[in-house]
C-alpha cells in the first residue's frame, strides 16, 4: 500500500496577499527621493555624496556584522538601505565623511542587529544615531557650514534657530510657500516639504505607514504650536510654520510610523502620535534644543509597548 | 479568483466567495473494488483482523468499544498506522468492497421508530464526520443556525448543493426542525432561497470572508456571542454547515448510509465536481479524472484546509474539496522577524493583539499567549497569514499553540 510519490505538505493558508517587507521597504525608499533629490540639486555635489555614503555604508554595515553572526544578509529588503537614506536626510551636506560611517554604524549595528535585526531594534534606529552623532559632535552638525562654499536666494539662517533667538519677529523673514517649496536651510531630505508630503500620501494611500500616526502629529504639532502662540504671540513662532520647519514632515512621514517602534491599535496610534507632537513643540519652544522631533520621538518610542496595552476586547472574552 | 493586494490598499483586505458555474462537469465516479476508512487512534486501541466483514450501517465493536458506524460494505484486507495532522495517530483501514448490499437495519429501524435523537448520536460515529450539534442538557436545543456560506471563500460547493440538492436539504430541515424551538437558514446575498417549511427562519446577508465564520454568522443571527474556546453546544445552540444537512437529508431519503458524495476539485483553477461513494481514495478520483503531474493536494480549501500527503486518504463526509497544483504554493523562505506592521491586527475577526502573541508562540509561551492575549478568542480563519507581511505562518503557530495546550490540559486532568 504504500506509494512512492512524495507531495509536497505545508499549513495552510497556502496563499498570500503578496505583501512583503522588501515591497514595502523599496516603497518607502521611493517615496523618499523626491525630497533627496531637491536636497542634492539644492546643496550640490556634496549632498550627493553623503546620500551615497550613507545608503551605501548602512547596507555594507549589514552584511558585515551578519557575517560576523554567521547569518544570511538579508541587504535585498532595502530595510539597511532606507536607514541609511533617512540618516542622510536629516544631516546637512557637509557632514564629514567618517561622521556618515559612524551615524550609520550606530544606525543599523547599535540601534538595530544587536537586538535582532529588523523588526526587533527598542527605538527608532535613526533617530537614534542621530540623537548620539547630535549630542556627540555639535558642532560638525552645522547646517550653516555649506554657506561658504555657495549663494541662496534665502535667509541664510535655519528657521527654527532663528525662531529660537531672535523670536517669533524672525518669521517674517521666511514666506510660508517658500518653505513649503524647500527654499530653507536644514538637513538634505528635510527641506523639500511638498516632496515629503506627496511621498507621505503615496505611501498613506498604499498603506506602507500608519497613517493615522502622521495625520495626528501634525494636528497635534498644529494645536500645541498655536496654545503657544496665542499665549505669547511675540515669543512663539505661529503653528504653521512649526509645521513647515526642522524635521515635522520627515517625522510625520517616515520617522514617527516606523514599523516596530509605533503601536497598531487605533487609539495608541493616536495616543502615541500625540506624545510626539506635544512633547516636540515643548522642546522647541521652551527646551534646551532647537530642534525637538528627535527626543520627542525617541520618548514616545519608549511609551510605545506600553501604549499599545490598550486595545479592544478580544471576541468572546468575558461574555 | 484574485485575492492579490491591490495598488490601492485604504480597505481592508476581504475575500469574497466564488459562485458554482453552471457549465462545471459534474463526473460520477463508480465505487472502485478497494475503499478506505480513517479513524483516530491506534493499532493497540483498536486491534483489528483482517479478514473482518463488515456491513453498512452496522456499528462496528472492537473490543467492546464503539470503533465507527460503517458507511460501507466489505472485507477488512489490511491496517496501517499514521500519523496525520498535528502529529495524531491514525488508522487506515483498506476495505475489499463487498458486491452484495445488505439493509441498513439501524438506521432504517431509528427512522421509524422516529428516535431522531439517537440517530444523529450514531450519525456522529460515522469516520470523518463532522459532528452533528446535540443538546447536552435537555432534550432541545434552543436553536440551530444552518449555514449555507462557504467554509472557505476558494470552494464554491454550497451554491452547487443550493441548485442541485434542494429535496434532501428540505428532508434534512425537517428532520432537524423537530429538535430545536428554532431554526434558522443563513444565506448568502447571492443565493437566498425560500423552502417553504413552516418555522423556518431565513436571514441572508453579504458575508464576506472571514465574517462568515460560525462564531461571527452566530452573532449575526442570534445575536449572542459565545465566549472564546467553548463549543456552541455548551449553550444549547446548534451549529450545522449547509453540507452536514444534505448528508442528513441523503440519508433520510435513501434510509441508508450508502450515498454519493459531490467534491469540489480544483485542478489548477479547472474545476470539476465529482459525486463519489463515501470512503472512494482520493488517488482513485484522480486516476479518474485523469490528472497526471502534480506535487500538491489539499483537501477543504487553500485558507484554511489542510494539505494532503498520503493519497490513499479516503473521501469522507466532511471532505468537501480538493485542490491539485502543480507548483508549490504557500510560504517561501522569504520569513523574517515580526516588524510590527499592524495589518493581522486589523484583519483579525476575533481582535486578537496578532503581533504581541506571535512573539510569545515563536517563543513557545503557550500559556503567556492564552492569558495574555486571548489565543482562544482565535476563531481559525488564517487571515493572519494570509496578510502576513514578514510572510510569518502565524496560523500555524496558533494551531500549534492550541494543540500543546490541549496536550497540556489532558496531563493536568
Amino acid at each position: 500500500m504504500q506509494r512512492s510519490e512524495l507531495l509536497l505538505a505545508s499549513h495552510a493558508p497556502f496563499i498570500h496577499y503578496g505583501t512583503s517587507v522588501k515591497e514595502r521597504y523599496w516603497n518607502i525608499f521611493f517615496a523618499c527621493l523626491p525630497a533627496v533629490i531637491y536636497g542634492i540639486v539644492l546643496f550640490g555635489a556634496s549632498a550627493l555624496g553623503v546620500v551615497c555614503l550613507s545608503t551605501g555604508s548602512a547596507m555594507g554595515w549589514e552584511v558585515l556584522f551578519k557575517k560576523l553572526r554567521r547569518q544570511e544578509p538579508r541587504i535585498y529588503d532595502g530595510s539597511s538601505a532606507l536607514l541609511g537614506l533617512l540618516f542622510a536626510m536629516m544631516v546637512p551636506a557637509t557632514t564629514p565623511w567618517w561622521l556618515v560611517l559612524v551615524g550609520t554604524f550606530l544606525c543599523v549595528v547599535v540601534g538595530r542587529e544587536i537586538y535582532g535585526g529588523l523588526g526587533c531594534n527598542p527605538v527608532n534606529p535613526v533617530l537614534f544615531s542621530f540623537a548620539i552623532v547630535f549630542m556627540s559632535w555639535k558642532n560638525v552638525l552645522d547646517f550653516t557650514g555649506a554657506l561658504g562654499n555657495f549663494e541662496v536666494s534665502f535667509f541664510p539662517v535655519e528657521p527654527l534657530n532663528a525662531v529660537k533667538f531672535i523670536g517669533a519677529s524672525a518669521e517674517s523673514k521666511y514666506e510660508i510657500l517658500e518653505l513649503l517649496l524647500g527654499k530653507q536651510l536644514g538637513g538634505i531630505g528635510s527641506v523639500f516639504n511638498l516632496g515629503l508630503i506627496l511621498g507621505g500620501i503615496y505611501l498613506a494611500i498604499r498603506r506602507f505607514i500608519k497613517w493615522e500616526i502622521s495625520l495626528m502629529f501634525l494636528i497635534s504639532i498644529f494645536v500645541t504650536a498655536l496654545i503657544f502662540h496665542i499665549v505669547n504671540p511675540t515669543k512663539y513662532a505661529s503653528p504653521i510654520f512649526h509645521l513647515l520647519t526642522g524635521y515635522t514632515m520627515l517625522a510625520a512621514f517616515f520617522l514617527l510610523p516606523e514599523d516596530t517602534t509605533s503601536p497598531v491599535n487605533f487609539f495608541p496610534k493616536l495616543l502615541y502620535a500625540s506624545i510626539a507632537g506635544v512633547m516636540t513643540i515643548l522642546i522647541r519652544n521652551i527646551g534646551a534644543y532647537v530642534e525637538g522631533v528627535v527626543f520627542a520621538i525617541l520618548l514616545s518610542n519608549v511609551f510605545h509597548p506600553l501604549i499599545d496595552k490598550i486595545r479592544p476586547k478580544s471576541f468572546g472574552k468575558g461574555v | 479568483m484574485d485575492y492579490k493586494a491591490t495598488f490601492v490598499r485604504i480597505t481592508k483586505p476581504t475575500l469574497k466567495t466564488l459562485q458554482y458555474d453552471e457549465s462545471v462537469e459534474i463526473v460520477q465516479i463508480e465505487p472502485p473494488d478497494l475503499v478506505c476508512l480513517t479513524i483516530e487512534g491506534t493499532k493497540a486501541t483498536y486491534p483489528f483482523k483482517e479478514g473482518m466483514k463488515i456491513n453498512t450501517g452496522e456499528l462496528v465493536q472492537i473490543n467492546g468499544k464503539d470503533a465507527f458506524l460503517s458507511p460501507i460494505n466489505g472485507i477488512l484486507r489490511s491496517v496501517r498506522e499514521t500519523k496525520g495532522y498535528l502529529n495524531k495517530p491514525y488508522l487506515y483501514l483498506f476495505f475489499e468492497r463487498a458486491k452484495a448490499v445488505k439493509d441498513d437495519f439501524t438506521i432504517s429501524s431509528l427512522l421509524k421508530a422516529g428516535k431522531k435523537l439517537d440517530l444523529l448520536k450514531i450519525l456522529n460515529k460515522i469516520p470523518g464526520i463532522k459532528p452533528y450539534s446535540l443538546p447536552q442538557k435537555s432534550e432541545y436545543l434552543d436553536s440551530i443556525v444552518i449555514s449555507t456560506l462557504e467554509q472557505d471563500p476558494f470552494t464554491a460547493i454550497n451554491d452547487f448543493y443550493l441548485k442541485k440538492y434542494l429535496d434532501e436539504l428540505t428532508e434534512g430541515v425537517k428532520f432537524l426542525k423537530d429538535l430545536t424551538k428554532r431554526i434558522v437558514i443563513v444565506f448568502g446575498e447571492r443565493n437566498s432561497l425560500n423552502l417553504g417549511i413552516p418555522g423556518l427562519e431565513s436571514y441572508s446577508k453579504k458575508f464576506d470572508y472571514p465574517y462568515s465564520l460560525p462564531n461571527l454568522v452566530v452573532k449575526d443571527v442570534l445575536g449572542k456571542v459565545i465566549p472564546m474556546g467553548k463549543p456552541f453546544e455548551r449553550y444549547n445552540i446548534g451549529f450545522l454547515h449547509l453540507n452536514q444537512v444534505i448528508l442528513l437529508g441523503q440519508i433520510i431519503k435513501n434510509a441508508s448510509l450508502q450515498v454519493l458524495k459531490p467534491v469540489y476539485v480544483n485542478l489548477d483553477d479547472k474545476v470539476k465536481i465529482v459525486t463519489v461513494p463515501i470512503g472512494t481514495r482520493i488517488i482513485d478520483v484522480m486516476t479518474k479524472l485523469s490528472i497526471g503531474q502534480y506535487n500538491m493536494v489539499i483537501a477543504n480549501g487553500l485558507l484554511n484546509g489542510q494539505s494532503i500527503y498520503d493519497l490513499d486518504t479516503p473521501i469522507l463526509p466532511s471532505l468537501d474539496s480538493i485542490f491539485v497544483k502543480y507548483h508549490l504554493l504557500g510560504m517561501t523562505n522569504l520569513e523574517t522577524e515580526c516588524i510590527n506592521c499592524g495589518e493581522c491586527v486589523r484583519i483579525c475577526p476575533a481582535k486578537i493583539p496578532v503581533n504581541i502573541m506571535i512573539r510569545y508562540l515563536k517563543n513557545k509561551k503557550y500559556e503567556d499567549a492564552m492569558l495574555l492575549c486571548d489565543l482562544m478568542a482565535c476563531l481559525e480563519c488564517g487571515m493572519c497569514s494570509f496578510v502576513c507581511v514578514s510572510r510569518i505562518p502565524v496560523f500555524h503557530y496558533i494551531m500549534l499553540a492550541k494543540y500543546e495546550l490541549s496536550l497540556m490540559e489532558n496531563e493536568e486532568v
